[in-house]
């Protein structure tokens, strides 16, 4: 598998792991803004896990099944934790996304798909928005970080 | 290990003459100083000057300039608001302009950012131009590779946040 596949594959995983991390979030969150924003970001996410794994199928390969459960999100026992959580779910797309954008920055012999890209530009910018609003939300600050996607 | 006497041994060194050894050096030298006197007076023009040092990337040094911008736009706002909020903001903009300025290879000619001059901004206008930087950065991302890109991407995101929060 090239860096280029391992990195996009990883984009799909992260987005899977969000939509199933949402919903352990989700019913721990009361206030109805929250309750929105998570709706929402979980409605984002699913679209793009669905719209990535059709575009790795079109480029021949065959998409990672997302995992039955995700250990490592639990536990979630209160709205502030599900608050966290969805920080978390955010910073690690962030962290994905830009993982791809430097593997297709990178000149290499592959061939990117065409607007893949873009793609993670703007996955890794809408990701990084999310995840501002739910420090705001959860109280953490800095509410923003400098480099969105790099680990700290 | 001490000789054997046995052995016939090499007849001592007559310390009145130069060894061979010495002669071979200053024979040595003497050409080395001929060939010298020959370059300084006939090549010495043919010196090649060395090459000037290379530009900075335009998109980067862009970047840079486009941070300094938003700085002046904070340091110049009327309305701050939340000022731990705007405090945090800066420091975004201060580490993009750090890690920017990193990416200048080393030997580059010295390069120049423009100075913004310094301009009242309401912050309204603020988030206007964090999100004109945000889309900026992008596009520059766009167009460069390597770290660079990854690194102009990383602040389009970082941008776009703070139109997020400052909104």
């Amino acid at each position: 598998m090239t860096a280029l596949e391992t990195a996009w594959q990883a984009a799909l995983a992260a987005e899977q792991q969000a939509v199933f991390g949402y919903g352990l979030a989700g019913p721990h969150l009361t206030a109805a803004a929250d309750v929105n924003r998570a709706r929402a970001d979980e409605a984002a996410h699913r679209t793009l896990q669905t719209s990535v794994s059709a575009q790795l199928v079109a480029a021949g390969l065959t998409p990672v099944a997302p995992q039955p459960d995700y250990p490592g999100l639990y536990p979630v026992a209160n709205a502030t934790a599900a608050r966290r959580l969805a920080v978390r779910l955010e910073q690690n797309c962030a962290t994905a996304w830009r993982y791809l954008y430097a593997a297709l920055a990178e000149d290499g012999p592959t061939s990117p798909p065409t607007g893949l890209r873009a793609t993670a530009q703007d996955s890794l910018t809408a990701s990084a928005v999310r995840a501002v609003r739910w420090r705001k939300a959860a109280g953490v600050s800095p509410s923003t970080v400098a480099f969105p996607g790099v680990n700290s | 290990m001490q000789p054997d006497p046995a052995e016939p041994q090499p007849p001592p060194p007559d310390p009145r003459s130069p060894g061979r050894r010495a002669f071979l050096v200053g024979a040595g030298a003497a050409v080395v100083v001929g060939a010298g006197a020959g370059v300084a007076s006939g090549f010495a023009w043919h010196k090649p000057e060395p090459a000037p040092p290379p530009p900075v990337p335009a998109d980067l040094v862009a970047a840079i300039a486009a941070e300094a911008v938003l700085l002046a736009a904070i340091d110049a706002i009327t309305e701050p608001g939340d000022a731990t909020l705007l405090a945090a903001v800066r420091a975004d903009h201060v580490a993009h302009e750090a890690a920017l300025r990193a990416l200048v290879p080393e030997g580059s000619a010295p390069y120049e950012v423009p100075k913004p001059a310094p301009a009242a901004t309401s912050r309204h206008e603020l988030v206007a131009r964090e999100r004109s930087a945000s889309t900026q950065a992008a596009r520059r991302a766009a167009a460069a590779s390597g770290t660079l890109a990854v690194l102009l991407a990383s602040i389009a995101a970082c941008e776009a946040g703070h139109v997020e929060l400052l909104s």
